[in-house]
């Protein structure tokens, strides 16, 4: 009898851990036009077929922070909206600032059943502070942007300022009196805060948190006078009024808070680039693939019922395909070197 | 009080909900029972499959098995001296000894009971004052965290055991362990060797289980073969044991508190509070010298701490969108496959779901502890497999859970170099929980310390406006220094007896 419950605890297990290699498919309730696969393989089939049939299964794409930020929020939409024969999946690999789960991308078979959700600001970052040494940014295929949002600097509500203009002057009067709350140590963040305030001639106490939401934590708490996040990630702090928005870094005002001016417009001489969500394959990936992937979701980007829910996240919409990716990002990266030197 | 009864009625017109609620509880369970798969784990397995069912639905099935694993843990923790998650760790030092002792039945039924009241006092905070609670998470800063962490740390002395060298020693190497991987505040990679792997930091899960499951699987091998005590179930009722829980209600009740208080502070989690109320009940005990070899307080101590940490975690999730612990975390995907976004606004517009979720936890509290107490005869049966059978079914585990986590064989290999590392310490005496709490919390300390002086700009006055970081500092010294004014206040009081 001993022997038999032991047979059978070790079968349990041998069964739960083939159901523990399965795990992440969405249920066939969520693929969308699954009946039309049939008609367009009978199609494709006529022709030469460059895909070979791709994509046959699911496709994972690696989401490098945790559930609830920005990349994660952006690709959970993608997915709801793009047209696949198969479904795509999210896998979140968080860690080292993002390092982790980009690593992961490259480093994985290049079939194309597996993309990355990665920033080019934060790719680039990674290769300035030298965390990064496989030069990810330019060796991992890029497929395109889909969307982007805007860093915006938020007052605490009680503050002795709610304007830009009011806190350049509070500032100067008062050196080193405010905190300035960013996410990341050594981040596109911290060197764009590190930069406004040399340009701006203003010194604040400059307070580095362990990622995003432990900044707006802190915001919310009292903790810091000023905070550096984006559209996406403020909203609602701004929506219940915990935080007031101030200005946006970028070189135009954003569509989603219309009123927020530029640093450019308030006199001092910063913009940087939006912050553009963008997708990647890895090394080696079929360029016939990247493209099919490419037109895909730039079909979802013009979905006018995407745009309209990236809107209640905050995203505008913005695509740009492989090459201008590419020359994208180069340009982003020659945007913050200057930051880097200046931080060794 | 209107979003609780919004919630009661969802959940009352929705026949489902209560099947999926026994199906997580049990999901659960067997997830917590079984070393190597944690609640986290079975929460991230069960997301998707919540992607066709409506909001209320998912995220009833997944507090379900959040609060069947952290409660299942006990059940492997007591008979076989490895926890089943690693928030029943402590459970082990009392649990064990009494099931050795020839009492598991009673060990386990003390142990879901104290779980029981942990989870139904947090349950009572979360439905009544989540968002006044909310507000003690907002005002806390890095002052605030650091001292909690280091009293969390402080701890440590009291874990010593016999040799306070090798106690510290331990806690040296724990706290170098944790240095490993990125710096959070300055973003340098430390002691990486320049492997990716480790860039985010050895894999907590990975170590955890290679230091309590692997090596423990190592050391009771060395007896392999040897006739071990039969385990019987003597008594088996629903009823509590009211009779060994004299004067551990204080116990309990400290639990918990504490567990409710740790749970709405993010990134401190379980074991923490599991840690920190067995050595305040052990300090404020009469019996201390019975702590660890099998009494009831030590076992309530660790159970209702644990779960009560559950609830709490629940508060700030549910308030502000930010995860208490590792499994709410993973909850927050939850939300977000159901197109909902977790944050103050969630409260606002979605009163009934939140509602319904406050009401769940409740009820999957009484519905686990009315299946364990059931299936307890299953579970002491399953472990009286012989143990060479046992130990690779639990060793396969490990490697199936440690591997889901990131999907990385790297992991698999800290594992057991770890596991092989953890039993030569246990040869040479170094106690393990030292080395556990200084991986655990020696990040911590450190990080919010420095960001704490960044911040205040290197001004320690700062503290004396702080008074809730203050009063935690004193409690460390406190802690610390208890040995020593013990020894000599009973020395003092044996002198004047004589």
């Amino acid at each position: 009898m001993k022997k038999l419950s032991a047979m059978l605890l070790i079968l349990a297990l041998a069964l739960s851990s083939s159901a523990c290699s399965g795990s992440n498919p969405p249920p066939a309730a969520s693929q969308p036009a699954v009946s039309s696969a049939p008609a367009s393989s009978a199609a494709s089939s006529e022709q030469a077929d460059p895909l070979n049939g791709y994509p046959k299964e699911n496709i994972v794409c690696i989401v490098p922070f945790d559930p609830g930020g920005s990349n994660d929020t952006l690709t959970r939409a993608l997915l709801q909206y793009i047209d696949l024969p198969t479904a795509m999946v999210v896998q979140n690999i968080a860690g080292a600032n993002g390092l982790v789960g980009a690593q992961e991308a490259f480093r994985a078979d290049s079939d194309g059943y597996t993309i990355l959700s990665a920033n080019p600001g934060n790719l680039t970052t990674q290769m300035l502070t030298g965390a990064d040494n496989d030069e990810l940014y330019k060796n991992l295929v890029p497929i395109c942007s889909l969307a982007c949002n805007y860093e915006l600097v938020l007052a605490r509500p009680g503050a002795p300022f709610s304007t830009g203009e009011e806190f350049f002057s509070y500032a100067t009067a008062h050196p080193g009196e405010l905190k300035w709350g960013v996410a990341g140590s050594q981040s596109v963040q911290m060197g764009g805060a590190l930069d406004i305030m040399s340009k701006a001639n203003i010194q604040c106490t400059m307070v580095p948190y362990d990622g995003g939401a432990a900044s707006r934590t802190a915001l919310q708490g009292g903790h810091i006078d000023l905070l550096t996040s984006n559209t996406t990630d403020a909203r609602e702090l701004i929506e219940t009024g915990e935080g007031i928005p101030m200005f946006v870094l970028s070189a135009e005002r954003c569509q989603t808070y219309p009123d927020c001016p530029t640093l450019l417009e308030l006199g001092v001489a910063y913009s940087k680039s939006p912050d553009d969500r963008a997708y990647w394959a890895p090394p080696g990936t079929d360029p016939a693939i990247v493209e099919y992937l490419a037109e895909k979701m730039k079909e979802v980007s013009e979905d006018p019922a995407f745009v309209e829910y990236l809107a209640t996240f905050g995203f505008d919409p913005y695509f740009i395909g492989p090459e201008e990716l590419s020359a994208h990002c180069e340009q982003v990266y020659q945007e913050q070197k200057p930051i880097y030197e200046s931080f060794s | 009080m209107e979003y609780l009864i919004a919630g009661i009625q969802t959940l009352l017109g929705d026949p489902f909900s209560w099947f999926l609620i026994l199906a997580g509880v049990f999901m659960g369970i067997v997830f917590g029972c079984i070393p190597g798969l944690t609640a986290t784990l079975g929460v991230i397995l069960m997301i998707p499959v919540t992607y066709t069912m409506t909001p209320v639905q998912g995220l009833t099935l997944l507090v379900s098995i959040y609060v069947g694993g952290i409660s299942g843990g006990l059940i492997t923790a007591i008979l076989i001296n490895i926890p089943g998650t690693p928030s029943s760790l402590v459970t082990t030092w009392d649990g064990y000894p009494m099931a050795k002792n020839g009492r598991p039945d009673l060990a386990l039924s003390i142990g879901v009971f104290a779980s029981l009241i942990g989870g139904l006092v947090s349950a009572a905070l979360l439905m009544f004052v989540a968002p006044q609670l909310s507000k003690i998470t907002l005002s806390f800063d890095s002052w605030e965290y650091f001292s909690l962490s280091f009293l969390g740390i402080s701890v440590v002395v009291s874990l010593t055991g016999k040799d306070t060298l090798k106690g510290i020693l331990a806690a040296i190497i724990g706290l170098i362990l944790g240095a490993v991987g990125t710096d959070s505040v300055t973003g340098l990679a430390r002691l990486t060797f320049g492997t990716w792997q480790i860039q985010a930091g050895i894999a907590s899960t990975a170590l955890m289980m290679a230091l309590f499951a692997v090596r423990e699987i190592f050391v009771q091998t060395s007896d392999l073969g040897q006739v071990r005590n039969k385990m019987e179930i003597k008594q088996l009722s629903f009823r509590p044991p009211l009779h060994m829980l004299k004067g551990c209600w204080l116990t309990m009740a400290i639990g918990s508190l504490v567990g409710t208080f740790i749970g709405f502070l993010p990134g401190v989690g379980q074991g923490t509070a599991a840690f920190i109320t067995y050595n305040q009940s052990k300090n404020l005990s009469k019996h201390p010298e019975a702590f660890g070899q099998g009494c009831p307080e030590g076992i309530v101590a660790s159970e209702s701490a644990n779960n009560a940490v559950n609830g709490g975690a629940l508060i700030p999730l549910l308030t502000l969108g930010i995860p208490g612990d590792m499994t709410t975390a993973a909850l927050i995907g939850g939300l977000m496959l159901h197109g909902l976004q977790p944050g103050p606004l969630l409260f606002r517009n979605q009163p009934d779901l939140v509602g319904a979720v406050m009401v769940v936890y409740l009820i999957t509290n009484l519905v686990m502890y009315l299946m364990e107490l059931g299936l307890m005869r299953v579970f002491i049966r399953a472990v009286d497999v012989p143990q060479s059978f046992l130990f690779p079914a639990i060793l396969l585990a490990c490697l199936l859970g440690v591997f889901s986590l990131n999907n990385r064989v790297f992991d698999l290999w800290v594992m057991a170099v770890f596991g092989i590392v953890g039993y030569l310490f246990t040869y040479c005496d170094f106690p393990m929980p030292p080395m556990i709490l200084g991986f655990i919390l020696g990040p911590t300390v450190e990080k919010y310390f420095r960001t704490a002086m960044i911040s205040s700009q290197g001004n320690f006055s700062v503290l004396l406006s702080r008074p809730v970081a203050f009063i935690f500092l004193l409690l460390s010294a406190v802690f610390i220094l208890w040995p020593i004014t013990k020894g000599v206040f009973s020395r003092y009081q044996a002198q004047k007896a004589s």
